[in-house]
């Protein structure tokens, strides 16, 4: 099956969604705790959403870590 | 934290290399200098190095952020040498100049690695499950290594474990799982070994023996932490 391609935007709403997702089922108690480690740190789910709507070099790269696991989608450009 | 877990995991490593009889040089938190690094280098001429601390594709730091390796600027003090680097993005560029300049073998990743933590376990990282599968492949992979393996076999038992972490996961009915799953792909795929993949670094022989070994038999690693 071939990768369908989508703009930058598309892919960040992607993983805006995703993490939204992921912190709406985590315990309360979890939701702004550090879950992630990336780029030599560790974020909440919030923290790294925000990198990602900022579209800040670190959000840029995990964007492009998040759409490249989902194995059905190519990042235009 | 990131590197809180990085220390932890290579306290493991330690234990693994004390058992098999190595003899360690720990340089971390404070000792993890340059200073330090370049003399133990010279001085005690390790066999392989495991070193874990902040990289980027060019550089590698040390304690308080102190600049250890350039590429192209002093990476040569790797030449002869054999080392593991977990940190970020190594691999791209100043893993492969360490061998360049003569650096026997170095892994090292070519991404972000990336992990998934749970915060109920920051005091005890060692117990962390969503932490463990990674901690699981870089321990079982450097315990390849420290019984006599070839960083091919350093190599293969990664991705063995990488995926095994990945099988675990992937039908786990827990909101975590698809970011453990996406992080242990990204970073099964992102490790390198450049350089001679068919050397042992230590002497099978000698890592036969499980039980600890006399000092003057024992080989000698480095570890090099925040």
């Amino acid at each position: 099956m071939s990768a369908t391609e989508i703009t930058f935007s598309e892919a960040q709403r992607l993983t805006e969604d995703y993490l939204t997702s992921w912190m709406n089922q985590l315990p309360y108690a979890q939701r702004s705790a550090p879950v992630i480690v990336f780029d030599n740190r560790t974020w909440s789910i919030p923290e790294m959403r925000g990198q990602v709507q900022m579209g800040t070099s670190v959000g840029t790269r995990y964007v492009n870590f998040y759409v490249k696991s989902l194995k059905r989608y190519v990042i235009a450009g | 934290m990131a590197t809180e877990y990085g220390h932890a995991w290579l306290g493991e490593i330690i234990r693994i290399a004390e058992r098999f009889g190595h003899t360690v040089l720990d340089l971390s938190r404070d000792a993890a200098t340059q200073e330090r690094l370049f003399t133990a280098l010279a001085e005690f001429q390790p066999d392989i190095m495991f070193l874990c601390s902040h990289g980027n594709e060019s550089q590698f730091s040390g304690q308080n952020g102190e600049v250890v390796f350039t590429a192209c600027h002093n990476d040569e003090v790797m030449a002869g040498n054999q080392a593991y680097y977990l940190s970020c993005l190594m691999g791209e560029a100043l893993v492969p100049s360490m061998v360049s300049k003569g650096a026997v073998t170095v892994a090292g990743y070519v991404t972000e690695f990336v992990w998934v933590i749970d915060p109920a376990y920051v005091d005890d990282k060692l117990a962390d499950p969503r932490a463990y599968p990674f901690m699981r492949a870089i321990v079982e992979s450097s315990g390849r290594l420290l019984e006599g393996g070839s960083w091919q076999h350093f190599y293969d038992t990664w991705v063995a474990m990488c995926n095994m972490g990945v099988r675990e996961w992937f039908e786990r009915d827990d909101p975590t799982a698809p970011s453990i799953v996406a992080a242990l792909e990204q970073d099964r795929d992102s490790l390198v070994v450049l350089g001679e993949t068919s050397i042992r670094p230590v002497q099978e022989a000698l890592a036969r023996a499980m039980s600890p070994l006399p000092p003057a038999l024992g080989v000698t690693l480095l570890a090099l932490f925040l």
